[in-house]
């Protein structure tokens, strides 16, 4: 399906009657079709390949939900397309192992996978042999910026950690702290340090870096120290939503009462829920406004949340979105090479945003700051 | 006419009506019994289990609300001091161990305590925690929407008791769902899961589905169930149609949901019918046979007995290839009965035929001997009376220029007459009849020889159907004819006088018409019919009594002389 059309048919006030026979003509062009061209009647498999189990599987769940929701719409709408979602445990070495997988069950075109270092792992692995990797979430500084096989719809998350530095200085804030995950250092490492750079490069400073790790036998409370002991003006915090809105909170208890920045892998409703009142306030970069849909991503939402009976995250625009666009570049020819080709060449509108992808296969869109302002993320000028 | 009946009609009718209608019939309504019942049964078990589980798990949820409440109680009396908060959750944990967490909220929803202990939870806020602001009360206890458990990764729900102005919160995991449903057995292929309000499925004898918190594979299923009502139909996964049964929980908004693939769920009535379609299977096989063998033994003994039949109406007695060519021991007494019947009456309307037509060879040798001697007879008769016409001939020539010569010659005019009929007879097929036509010509002939002098413009006209004459009216017939042509020759064509004589004879109705006309001089005037002056005339008037007629002699009408006379085509009438 192409994101330039809704993903639901628009009603139509044309009598049935009377786009009768343009429908039946259309048949009878698709069977012609399928019978003049062998890829009219081949179905396109993708596979769908996340983290769908254990503690940061909401992302990878909500994307998975999505996507099958998506190749529904499509398959409702006549196209021939199948998906096999798999767990890929977060773990790079099994992601690796369930992408080969499915591509040697035919499903070269895979949607992966959750956290940077994860799909760092399975990247190794894509090429035009074996399979194509679309990562509707990954953007750390370990996957981007390559001529590879694997494509993103995020922006690098540099574009993002730039801006939020830009923002911070806007605002005036001079002492920064920076803590960022160490589960995913793949995505955090680089996160914090060009945050860090350009914080620095407009002249701020920042007085602490650190990592942090929670769970097992890692507990914040000694970080969240490190960082108060610094007395920034402004804190970076770079991980999953829990984290996020735990160290929030660790932190203000602690006195911190400045300005927090977040990352795009913390945006996401929970955070309003674990963070408190410690997160409210806090400043994100993305991609998308989900108060602002465009018709498609309107249309999507509205069927999700029929489904789900729950709206759509942004995880699980994101998941749909790849599922759209690889639907429209393997109509004709599911080949790495030549999804890669279509994806290289095209301009797609994108079901939350026009999109293209640049030589490297990152995704060049435009990020946007958001502050959490009760449960909802809200557009800042 | 009575109507007859094929025997194969018969059996294939008394097969169907007797046997294989009332199989059918009873196999019908007996597999539509049997599915009936079982399906019912199937859904009666569905219901069930359907209910004894959302029973257990409304048990389980009660029993863990409960001993939640009795902990908030506990808080509230002040029985527990707040420095023997964690140690106080920590027992609670033990004793439950399906909580995954318990922690005590403060009255602005901040973590005062936790268990397992984790510091750097104690003193989070938790106040917009759906678990703290829930509205879904029951067992006086808040329950909230499942979640993903952050420590385990497990689908939770999260019980919160009030005690106070504080909240006591468990954290319950709901992997203990699952092993509710380990012991439900749906056939090899169906299987168990309660489904959350979103369509996630939270507890599965397929651990992974709950791991990865699957969509349930039936969304119509749960769109139906919201009703609250038990729902039960036919819905299809991964395209393979599915028996399934859901209820919704009361406020939990969880669907304990039962299904099976069709194909499993209908085993039963599906080994039923296999077996019926078997059952009707042998059951035609076995008529097939009887049909062979009634073939073999009846049908085919009785083609041969009707083949046997046309053969001895054709003449053939021989009696190869006929039924008792085919006797064997297995036959049936009564066809084995019937073959040699058959076969002893083929014997004796043979024998009987061979000794009539030796009687009809015998008879036959004797008619021919007797047409012969009939025909020698008729040809000596013809013999004679040509010698006795030729003695007539030769006296009439001693006597010429008498006037008995013409006495003479008329009389022997009248023995050729009588010869020629004898001569006609024994020349025919049929000695007993002679051709009209061709005795008439004869005497024609023989008339215009002998007055070719005396009438030289006389000629002749024969119209005479095809009728024949026996030899009792043949003679006085053709005399009459002699007799009427000697006389017009005589008189009718004097001078060379040219005219016609006709000769006609012909069957009208039931009589015979004779007439022979002339169209000569006619009678003169003294001619009276009543009283004949010639002996001709005399015995045209006796030979017409002698055939039960009148003669009619006379002038004819437009002028001539004629003769004719009408007489019964049979004898006796």
């Amino acid at each position: 399906m192409s994101p330039r059309e809704s993903p639901r048919p628009a009603t139509s006030k044309r009598s049935p009657l009377l786009t009768l026979p343009f429908r039946f003509l259309a048949a009878a062009a698709c069977c012609a079709a399928a019978l003049l061209s062998p890829s009219c009647s081949r179905e396109t498999k993708l596979a769908y390949s996340c983290e769908l189990s254990g503690v940061h599987s909401d992302t990878g769940v909500a994307g998975r939900n999505a996507a099958l929701l998506a190749v529904e719409m499509l398959r409702e709408r006549g196209e021939r397309i199948s998906i096999e979602a798999r767990d890929d445990g977060g773990d790079p070495a099994r992601a690796a192992e369930v992408d080969t997988a499915l591509a040697g069950q035919g499903r070269r075109l895979v949607i992966g996978h959750t956290r940077s270092f994860v799909t760092a792992g399975s990247m190794a692995a894509a090429g035009a042999e074996t399979y194509l990797l679309l990562s509707p979430y990954s953007n750390g500084a370990a996957v981007v910026g390559r001529d590879d096989f694997l494509f993103c719809l995020l922006p690098p998350a540099r574009a993002q950690a730039e801006a939020l530095a830009d923002r911070a200085r806007e605002l005036g804030y001079g002492r920064a702290a920076v803590a960022y995950d160490e589960t995913n250092l793949a995505y955090s490492e680089g996160f914090a340090k060009d945050f860090a750079a350009r914080f620095e490069a407009k002249g701020g400073r920042v007085a602490a870096s650190v990592m942090f790790q929670r769970g097992n036998d890692g507990h914040m409370g000694d970080k969240v120290a490190l960082v108060a002991a610094s007395r920034p003006e402004t804190v970076l915090i770079v991980g999953s939503v829990v984290d996020t809105a735990i160290f929030s909170q660790l932190l203000r208890s602690s006195g911190f009462a400045g300005q927090f920045f977040g990352s795009d892998a913390a945006m996401e409703p929970g955070l309003a829920r674990n963070g408190g009142a410690a997160v409210q306030g806090m400043i994100f970069a993305h991609i998308f406004d989900p108060r602002k849909p465009r018709p498609a991503a309107k249309a999507f939402a509205a069927r999700f949340s029929e489904r789900f009976n729950q709206e759509p995250s942004l995880a699980a625009y994101l998941g749909a979105e790849a599922v759209f666009i690889l639907a429209e570049v393997a109509a004709k020819d599911d080949s790495p090479a030549a999804v890669k080709s279509g994806l290289l060449a095209g301009g797609f509108e994108g079901l939350i945003g026009p999109l293209r992808f640049d030589a490297s296969g990152d995704a060049v869109r435009h990020y946007e700051l958001f502050e959490l302002r009760g449960e909802a993320f809200e557009a800042l000028p | 006419m009575s109507k007859t009946r094929s025997l194969r009609v018969y059996l294939f009718g008394a097969f169907l009506s007797a046997v294989l209608l009332p199989y059918l019939v009873l196999g019908v309504v007996g597999f539509s019994a049997v599915k009936t019942i079982a399906g019912r049964q199937g859904e009666e078990k569905l219901d069930i289990i359907v209910h004894s589980l959302a029973g257990r798990a409304m048990a389980f949820l009660e029993e863990n609300a409960t001993a939640l409440r009795a902990a908030g109680q506990s808080l509230d009396s002040g029985a527990v001091e707040a420095a023997k908060l964690p140690v106080f959750l920590g027992r609670l944990l033990e004793n439950y161990p399906v909580f995954e967490t318990i922690m005590v909220l403060d009255g602005k929803g901040l973590v005062e305590a936790i268990s397992p202990e984790d510091p750097d939870f104690v003193g989070i806020d938790f106040s917009r925690q759906e678990f703290y602001r829930g509205t879904r009360e029951r067992f006086e206890v808040a329950f909230s929407d499942t979640f993903l458990s952050l420590r385990t990764g497990h689908s939770v729900v999260s019980l919160t008791a009030r005690a106070g102005s504080r909240s006591v919160v468990g954290i319950l995991d709901l992997e203990k769902l699952s092993s509710f449903l380990v012991g439900v057995t749906l056939g090899k292929e169906g299987s168990a899961s309660i489904v959350d309000s979103v369509g996630t499925v939270i507890a599965d004898r397929d651990r992974e589905l709950v791991l990865q918190r699957s969509i349930f594979r039936f969304p119509g299923l749960l769109e139906k169930a919201a009703t609250g009502e038990l729902v039960s139909g036919v819905y299809a996964a991964e395209g393979k149609p599915h028996r399934a049964t859901a209820l919704r929980m009361p406020f939990t908004g969880w669907t304990v949901a039962l299904y099976q693939p069709l194909a499993e769920a209908n085993a039963l009535s599906t080994a039923m019918l296999t077996g019926f379609i078997g059952a009707m299977t042998l059951a035609i096989a076995v008529f097939v046979a009887i049909l062979l063998l009634a073939r073999r033994r009846i049908l085919l003994p009785l083609e041969r007995l009707s083949a046997e039949a046309a053969r001895i109406s054709a003449g053939d007695y021989s009696g190869q290839g006929g039924p008792e060519a085919a006797v064997s021991d297995m036959d049936f007494t009564e066809i084995e009965a019937l073959k040699r019947a058959f076969a002893e009456t083929r014997m004796a309307v043979g024998a009987r035929e061979a000794a009539m037509l030796a009687a009809e060879d015998r008879l036959r040798e004797s008619l021919t001997q007797k047409d012969v001697l009939l025909r020698e007879i008729h040809h000596r008769v013809k013999n004679n009376l040509q010698i006795i016409s030729s003695i007539l001939s030769l006296q009439a020539d001693a006597l010429r220029g008498d006037p008995a010569e013409a006495s003479f010659l008329e009389c022997q005019g009248r023995v050729q007459a009588m010869a020629a009929v004898h001569e006609r007879l024994y020349q025919s097929e049929d000695l007993s009849r002679v051709s009209v036509r061709e005795y008439f010509e004869t005497l024609l002939d023989a008339a215009f020889m002998q007055g070719a002098e005396l009438a030289p413009g006389a000629r002749r006209e024969l119209a005479v159907d095809d009728s024949t004459l026996d030899l009792d009216r043949a003679v006085p017939c053709g005399l009459i004819v002699a007799e009427a042509l000697s006389n017009s020759m005589k008189h009718a064509f004097p001078n060379g006088r040219e005219g016609t004589i006709s000769v006609r004879f012909a069957r009208v109705g039931g009589r015979f018409e004779l007439s022979v006309r002339d169209d000569g001089a006619g009678p003169g005037s003294g001619f009276t019919e009543r009283r004949p002056s010639s002996l001709g005339l005399h015995l045209i008037d006796a030979l017409s009594r002698q055939l039960r007629a009148e003669a009619r002699v006379g002038a004819a009408e437009g002028g001539g002389f004629e003769v004719s006379l009408a007489f019964a085509a049979t004898v006796g009438e």
